[in-house]
């Protein structure tokens, strides 16, 4: 149960992963990707990921352009707490000073901001009320039962999920699920045995939508518009208001050597990881390159360096963990 | 009626606590002169997103602004670093410099007195595989959790109470499977440390809050509770009050409740009481004439992002504390007038004002500038933070070099700055 075996055992699967890539690399030599670093897509997966994330941005931007992006009208009418939404939805006060115009260029600026007080309770009402856009799933998270078992963990809260079995139950053991994604031979689970065991954990479920095929996805700024968290932002949103069905997630969750210093708030303190697994259940806003829109996520990493339940993150942070990870996402 | 002699002698004692603190002045404890860069961020205005290697004026400092000073440690100075924090008089960090930049490790206790011609190695570590953290300091007093980075189950707490001193081990994890080992949660103040830790307990492992005080530093468990059940955390110090977090667990451990209480820490005696309501209070700091703490939102864990509250330790009344327009913030820290914390939006920093119960924005970016504040923690009127300027750019295609720095900046002292 130990994380140091975990480590251990990670770094040889991960060179088995290497090793035991499949039917493409037996077809048509590759080079072979650095030890740890995962293959490739194929042809094949590069189309359906394509196809998947177009889809998603086309739906995103449907969404945006017909006023899904807007937030209510009870976001400017001032109504009773009792009309209060219960999701912890609310983002910037209406009364919140502006960013000074002296700031615009970034200009470090200092200033007053409105008081506490009545003033401030009125405006905790209004900004309460200001149902912005966000989407969530009804998941639990889970404790992962061995050290290097954070990708079944991921696997039965999506597969519960999905079958919508009720609070507390699990319709599989991670166990089972382990040996769908082969976390044991390998020691740890890749994205590829990830996608391979969330299609048999999830399979004739009555939550996974008609069609349904999971996929992994490189994070590549498809829109070249230099940023990539508006891409993650539009499969978040897609996955879960529109297909309704939660993501998997590998990230380093606190590498002491992250060039952003970017970490999960699940993990207080640092660790080399092979990597982690978490799920997206949710989101709160949309990415405009601030830090007001949020990814929903559950971690099973109690004792295993993390904590197990459910946490938020900015997203463009979510962003930089998958960046400087393996840089793709199982959904 | 023990929780209102509690609450009595806690009013006393911060009381008191307040007086002698805020009569300190903040002063740098070298006369070097500085060499580092410094700017104001008052009004300051710069299109560059580098401003800080030159002073900077403050043509437009409007009433009540906060005029601080900015400067930051040359990057040459702590990196690879880990874990940063102000002890008040220096901004402490643990780091790897000493083995060169290109470490993986940081295994060395460092300060930066803000005068100073460069950073004081505090201790050096003889293990150059480990890291330290968690650290933590006040003024003259430091300590810190050191342990490998690799998952085991191993870390050693050490206390310090000389710049290059012998460390003293307080406490270590038992390396016990069952054992879990999560690394302390810690406090120092003047001459005392409280910290928690899970141990091996006769029944299972149980999680313990502990204290030890000059001039024997003996370890002495305050309290005990089997971890299947409850731990304890975050403990915090001011004169002999002891604030700490008990998390409580349903049966199945799928709901918790938090709560923060208050007690005597050298009154064998003191029952502690509870000074919160909603189940969801954590990290408490006590400050002058009351207990802040942070409240995640209901269903989340007590380590996301959260809201923070202030305890009246007259009135016993519970108010929330502005940090806006920054909402929620993480692991907040307190000094004699202003609270800050790790804002969840990184482009907006914040700190709370006690003394004038008022949010005060230190600096406010644009996102375009791909300029960001983090991990702020104050103690006296030191404030530090680390300033960046990495982005979600695709790899390779960052629009701008990126930069990570310590920043720093001297707080207003209590009764000053107040015409607003």
């Amino acid at each position: 149960m130990g994380s140091r075996r975990f480590i251990l055992a990670s770094l040889t699967g991960a060179l088995a992963l290497v090793a035991t890539t499949g039917p493409a690399l037996a077809k048509k030599p590759e080079p072979e990707p650095p030890p740890g670093e995962e293959r490739p897509l194929s042809a094949q997966e590069q189309a359906a990921s394509d196809r998947k994330a177009a889809m998603a941005e086309r739906s995103v931007a449907s969404d945006d352009a017909s006023g899904g992006d807007l937030v209510t009208l009870a976001c400017v009418v001032p109504l009773g707490a009792e009309a209060l939404n219960p999701e912890p939805a609310t983002l910037e006060p209406l009364s919140a000073a502006p960013a000074p115009a002296d700031g615009v260029d970034g200009t470090a600026v200092a200033e007053e901001t409105a008081t506490d007080g009545t003033s401030a309770g009125e405006a905790a009402v209004v900004a309460a009320a200001c149902v912005v856009p966000q989407g969530f799933l009804a998941v639990e998270a889970r404790d992962q039962t061995l050290g290097h078992y954070c990708g079944p963990a991921v696997g039965q809260v999506i597969a519960n999920y999905s079958w919508a079995v009720p609070a507390g139950a699990n319709k599989y053991l991670q166990r089972d699920i382990a040996a769908w994604m082969s976390t044991d031979v390998n020691g740890g689970t890749g994205a590829f045995q990830m996608e391979f065991g969330l299609e048999k954990a999830t399979a004739n479920s009555p939550r996974r939508p008609v069609n349904w095929n999971w996929i992994v996805t490189d994070l590549i700024d498809t829109d070249r518009d230099g940023w990539v968290g508006d891409q993650l932002d539009a499969y978040v949103r897609s996955n879960i208001s529109n297909s309704r069905m939660p993501l998997a997630i590998p990230v380093k969750p606190h590498d002491p050597n992250s060039p952003s210093g970017a970490h999960l708030a699940s993990w207080p303190q640092p660790v080399f990881s092979p990597g982690h697994w978490v799920s997206i259940y949710g989101w709160v806003g949309i990415h405009d390159g601030s830090d007001r829109a949020r990814m929903y996520f559950t971690d099973s990493s109690r004792d295993e360096g993390g904590a197990t339940g459910k946490f938020w993150t900015p997203t463009r942070w979510f962003t930089l963990m998958i960046l400087e990870h393996t840089k793709r996402i199982v959904w | 009626m023990k929780g209102r002699v509690v609450a009595a002698r806690a009013l006393a004692i911060v009381a008191l606590g307040a007086t002698a603190c805020t009569a300190v002045a903040p002063a740098p404890s070298s006369v070097v002169p500085s060499v580092s860069p410094a700017e104001s961020v008052s009004g300051s205005a710069s299109a560059s997103p580098f401003a800080s290697a030159q002073p900077q004026p403050s043509p437009t400092t409007r009433p009540g602004a906060l005029d601080i000073a900015v400067a930051s440690l040359d990057p040459a100075w702590v990196q690879p670093m880990l874990e940063f924090a102000s002890d008040g008089d220096s901004v402490i960090f643990s780091s790897g410099v000493a083995d060169g930049p290109a470490g993986e490790f940081a295994p060395d206790l460092w300060r930066y007195t803000p005068g100073a011609e460069r950073p004081e190695l505090l201790w050096g570590n003889p293990r150059r595989d480990r890291s330290l953290v968690r650290i933590s300091g006040d003024r003259s007093l430091w300590a810190f959790v050191e342990m490998p980075l690799d998952g085991a189950r191993a870390w050693d707490l050490w206390l310090l109470t000389e710049p290059g001193g012998q460390a003293r081990l307080l406490d270590t994890h038992p390396g016990d499977e069952d054992v879990p080992s999560l690394v302390p949660s810690f406090v120092v103040h003047e001459e005392q440390i409280a910290w928690t830790a899970f141990d091996p307990g006769p029944a299972g492992p149980v999680s313990r809050l502990l204290y030890a005080a000059a001039p024997d530093w003996e370890p002495r468990v305050v309290m005990e509770r089997p971890a299947r059940e409850a731990e304890l955390w975050f403990p915090s110090l001011r004169g002999t009050l002891l604030a700490y977090t008990e998390v409580v667990y349903s049966a199945d451990r799928l709901t918790d409740e938090r709560h923060v209480y208050l007690m005597e820490v050298t009154d064998p005696t003191s029952e502690p009481m509870r000074l919160d309501t909603s189940g969801r209070a954590t990290m408490p700091l006590l400050v002058d004439g009351g207990v802040v703490w942070k409240e995640a939102d209901p269903g989340f864990s007590m380590f996301n992002w959260g809201r923070l509250y202030f305890y009246d330790l007259q009135s016993g009344e519970v108010s929330p504390i502005s940090m806006r327009p920054q909402e929620y913030v993480n692991y907040p820290s307190a000094g004699y007038r202003f609270v800050a914390g790790w804002g969840a939006d990184a482009f907006t920093f914040t700190i709370h004002d006690l003394e004038l119960d008022l949010s005060r924005v230190v600096t406010r970016y644009q996102p375009e500038t791909h300029q960001s504040v983090f991990r702020a923690h104050v103690a006296g009127s030191l404030l530090a933070w680390v300033y960046t300027t990495v982005t979600d750019a695709p790899p390779g295609d960052a629009p701008i070099p990126e930069v990570t720095e310590i920043r720093y900046a001297f707080l207003p002292s209590a009764g000053t700055d107040r015409d607003r």
